[in-house]
């Protein structure tokens, strides 16, 4: 059982910087928990508390049930691939996979075996006998991947492993990732700022901003359920449009009054705001994601808001259309065949039940149940 | 005396007129040989005629200023050649009139008080060398890689204490070593000569030390080593340049030490080489400039010796390929 469990952890650094606030997480075990945040926020540096490399200032660490807050790295039973892969210059390749069992004193003609099996798990058995400097990137993560799978660790750590490949290898090495994960069927947590990455890779995201976890869920549902304004406007590209104003009652409906133009609320989204937010007029964002937002040439309020096209960005697969609304500047997705004119007038529907709202001064969903 | 110093000053000029007659020779030939050269360089290839010749007159100029460096060392070896008296010439002549090997043959006999003096300095320098290495590395890779209490005024002591002049600590370490029962005592003088290099020694290894990213030590920590562990098997091989530097910086402070060895040693047998060949050319010996240009060679020889074994340490394993990039 190697579940890892982080209760109440913080870690304050020299100088009075918090990066970990009053962590509570826990990995099931042989999930793939990514830890996702713009730099800085603290992901990096619990993934090193979790290593053993930092202590916590306060809280406690287990691994498979065990206290392991004084604990060295040596005796947790992790491994752990870098950002820089961390490989042994003046070893050769073998030696690099090999210094892990040799530390833990492993019969010799058993590691000659495990390395050799895990080399041909991972496809670099032809570099051996190679340095590290003789190497391409990628044959160099996989060789940091192989120095961590042939420990058969409780744990894997991860950070940022692919960041310093090619856009293309990042994509192969992302299915080959969660393929071994499977495979092998080890706990991993991994560290990255690149929201892709996290929501393909993962069992379950934890984000986190200044050292505060934020949210942590399934891939899916952060992108669909936010808790709130910072997860929304991370995950998911283009990024979410955020408009500011007002939400008031309208009669029998609801409608948000921003800048110069108001929207009228989805039903369905009136709902499941009506029990967060009970005064009313209430300031707020509301969020709506590019590609739920709806745009035509002819439209009619009060569901059709009209603009104008400030830019477009055509991506081959999809145009991206940017409309200036009076103040405001919406984006949203229009086919690759449409082709729009700069400053031709263009009528948005804005009006989704997936779309969110967000109390302006908590900045927490209010479309998602007060917890 | 006048004489002799008149001797000196007519050999100086005469050292002068006949390296600029060398140099001008030397730059007559070049411009002779780049008036033919494009002829030559046309006939073999024509892509970087001027690179080549512009890349073999930066290294004739190269060997002339090397020629300039190693004519002392040239002189004196020729110096050594000479039969005993024979420098009080007017003459100037880099091979000697009748070549002898006796000066060497003197210093090597058996009976020869040389093989005391290098034995002692040998000792000396080998077992500095030994001590500062044991006690630099670890202490500088603490420095590098750990936090603790007391490092930044740790680290300033380091840097302040090479700011004091030695001398004037000579009469400290002399009370100290009397105090200890380790005056004229060459182990006495290998503990000085440890404390006097290890502040520099400790701060250079720590700035090599620091280059080293700490990537690799965890990476070790974490694949199963202790911080000893980690050190010796990975931080050790990467910095060998760094402990190289090391060593040959501590067996050099000592091989060439006069002062503090003629304060500290006494007795005959002590003796290491600069203070042996010091009271040689006052003491008794005092014209006998052969022998004590043969003992110059004879005593630089295992410096040389040294720096080669060295050298291929300085060379082998840099931090390349480790992290990316």
């Amino acid at each position: 059982m190697a579940d890892v469990l982080l209760e109440n952890v913080t870690k304050e650094f020299e100088g009075g910087v918090v990066a970990v606030k009053n962590l509570y997480l826990e990995v099931k075990d042989k999930e793939f928990v990514v830890l996702l945040g713009p730099s800085g926020c603290g992901k990096t540096t619990t993934l090193r508390l979790i290593a053993g490399l930092e202590s916590p200032t306060a809280g406690s660490i287990y691994i498979g049930g065990k206290l392991v807050n004084n604990l060295e790295p040596w005796a947790r039973d992790v491994a752990m691939v870098f950002q820089s892969y961390a490989l042994y210059p003046h070893m050769s390749i073998f030696d690099n996979i090999a210094f892990p069992l040799r530390m833990h004193k492993v019969a010799k003609t058993e590691i000659k075996d495990r390395v050799q099996k895990t080399a041909e798990l991972l496809e670099i058995k032809e570099l051996l006998k190679r340095k590290p400097r003789q190497l391409s990137g990628g044959q160099r993560q996989r060789v940091a991947l192989a120095r961590a799978i042939v420990r058969n660790p409780q744990v894997f750590l991860m950070d940022e492993p692919l960041s310093n490949l090619d856009a293309k290898l990042r994509v192969v090495m992302r299915i080959e990732l969660k393929k071994l994960q499977r495979r092998i069927g080890v706990t991993t947590v991994y560290v990255t700022h690149d929201q892709v990455e996290a929501m393909t890779l993962a069992d379950r995201v934890a984000i986190q901003f200044n050292g505060i976890l934020q949210q942590y869920a399934p891939p899916t549902e952060i992108f669909a359920h936010p808790k709130n304004r910072f997860v929304a406007g991370f995950v998911g590209t283009p990024p979410m449009n955020f408009i500011e104003g007002k939400l008031k009652p309208w009669g029998a409906f609801a409608m948000f009054e921003a800048e110069g133009f108001s929207i009228l609320l989805d039903q369905e989204l009136a709902n499941k705001t009506a029990e967060n937010a009970k005064q009313l007029p209430l300031d707020a964002w509301y969020g709506i994601r590019p590609e739920d937002t709806e745009i035509t040439e002819k439209g009619e309020p009060p569901e059709w808001i009209r603009g104008e096209v400030y830019g477009v960005e055509l991506l081959g697969s999809q145009n991206i259309v940017h409309i200036q609304i009076d103040k405001t500047r919406i984006v949203a997705i229009a086919s690759p065949t449409k082709l729009y004119q700069m400053g031709q007038a263009l009528w948005v529907k804005l009006t989704s039940s997936r779309a969110h709202l967000f109390d302006r001064e908590t900045e927490r969903n209010l479309t998602s149940p007060a917890s | 005396m006048r004489s002799e110093k008149k001797i000196i000053q007519a050999n100086t000029l005469k050292l002068r007129k006949t390296v600029a007659r060398l140099s001008s020779t030397i730059a007559r030939s070049l411009q002779k040989i780049r008036k033919r050269m494009p002829l030559t360089i046309v006939k073999l290839h024509k892509i970087g005629r001027r690179r080549l010749v512009l890349g073999i007159s930066q290294n004739l100029i190269a060997i002339l200023i090397e020629l300039a460096i190693i004519f002392p060392i040239i002189w004196i070896f020729s110096a050594s050649l000479r039969s005993w008296g024979s420098l009080q010439t007017t003459t100037l002549q880099i091979i000697p009139p009748n070549p002898t090997w006796d000066a060497y043959l003197q210093a090597l006999a058996p009976d020869s008080r040389f093989w005391t003096w290098l034995r002692n300095s040998l000792f000396v320098c080998l077992f500095t060398t030994g001590f500062c290495v044991a006690i630099a590395v670890p202490a500088a890779y603490a420095m590098s890689r750990f936090v603790f209490l007391g490092k930044k005024p740790i680290l300033y002591a380091l840097i302040f204490m090479q700011f004091v002049p030695g001398i004037l600590m000579f009469i400290a370490f002399f009370q100290l070593l009397f105090f200890l029962g380790l005056y004229d005592n060459l182990f006495g003088l290998v503990l000085i000569y440890t404390a006097l290099v290890l502040p520099f020694n400790i701060w250079n290894l720590k700035a090599f030390f620091d280059t080293i990213p700490k990537d690799i030590d965890e990476a070790a920590l974490i694949d199963g080593a202790s911080y000893l562990e980690a050190m010796i098997s990975v931080v050790l091989p990467v910095s060998a340049p760094g402990i190289a530097v090391t060593a040959f910086f501590s067996f050099l402070t000592g091989w060439n030490e006069y002062a503090l060895a003629s304060i500290v040693l006494l007795s005959e047998e002590n003796i290491t080489l600069p203070v042996g060949m010091y009271g040689l050319s006052t003491v008794t010996y005092r014209e006998n400039w052969p022998l004590f240009s043969a003992l110059s060679i004879l005593s630089s020889i295992p410096l040389v010796v040294v720096f080669m074994i060295i050298q291929r340490y300085l060379r082998a394993g840099l931090a390349i390929g480790a992290v990316k990039g």
